[in-house]
């Protein structure tokens, strides 16, 4: 997959934890996680939507497309 | 609406897959006595010929047994592979119930089930074509009688029919698993 997700990076920037996150969001930990780590299939736009809020960000902030992955066929 | 109330009631416990469950574990016992019996009658057969004893020289045997003993034991060993391949086919029944009692239909190992499911019954009927072939072979090379043998080589239509229905179903739910998966890694 060459979509990758930089929740991390975000939430250093911001100052959040991933459970505080998880509460605000109404996402479990467990499913964040799986965002975190790249194991996800899809985004739903609800859950972009609610993230970016209480992110203060852009959905370009957390996802990220790599051209070299792309290229190798990922 | 009325379908959902269905799946409610076929699926999770006191359901009708509970009640599938209660029933095949009934008949897991009937088919395991049935073959327990069947092998103790080969192994029986199989003494009394390697020991040079003909059917004839034994009465209570010879009541039952009309035929040669190789068309004999071809039926049996024949009638061995069909409770054996059952019993396996009714053990992963139980396992795929066991997920539907838990609400999870779609699980992964339930599309490998029904493939091993439609394997089982058609390696099942192969083994017995060949093996009830074997006993027909032999008993007409010994007794030059094939024809008046109770052995038939029927091709049981309905066997293979289910083998292609139950290869469908393990089509559907590998797919059902690959949808499952995607959604449950939707976030």
């Amino acid at each position: 997959m060459s979509i990758s997700v930089k929740l991390d990076r975000m939430l250093l920037e911001r100052g959040m934890s991933l459970t505080e996150l998880s509460e605000r969001v109404g996402v479990t930990i467990a499913n964040l996680s799986i965002l975190k780590t790249g194991k996800a299939k899809a985004v739903r736009f609800s859950t972009l939507d609610a993230i970016c809020r209480e992110l203060k960000c852009q959905p370009g902030d957390i996802l990220f497309f790599d051209e070299e992955e792309a290229a190798e066929g990922g | 609406m009325a379908a959902g109330q269905f799946m409610v009631q076929a699926l999770g416990k006191r359901s009708i897959a509970s009640v599938l469950a209660v029933l095949f574990s009934i008949i897991r016992i009937i088919l395991i006595i049935s073959l327990v019996v069947v092998l103790v009658m080969l192994s029986a057969l199989l003494l009394i010929v390697l020991f040079g004893a003909g059917f004839s020289d034994v009465r209570w045997i010879s009541r039952y047994v009309t035929d040669p003993w190789p068309a004999e034991v071809a039926e049996l060993i024949a009638h061995a592979i069909r409770l054996g391949v059952m019993l396996y086919v009714v053990n992963k029944l139980l396992e795929i119930l066991a997920t539907l009692r838990a609400r999870v239909p779609f699980a992964p190992e339930n599309a490998e089930r029904f493939t091993y499911v439609a394997a089982a019954l058609a390696i099942g009927e192969l083994a017995r074509y060949v093996t009830v072939l074997i006993g027909i072979i032999i008993a007409a090379a010994f007794y030059g009688k094939a024809s008046e043998l109770d052995l038939e080589f029927d091709l049981e239509l309905d066997v293979w029919f289910a083998v292609l229905v139950v290869l469908v179903l393990a089509a559907v739910f590998r797919e059902g698993a690959r949808l499952k998966q995607e959604q449950d890694l939707t976030i």
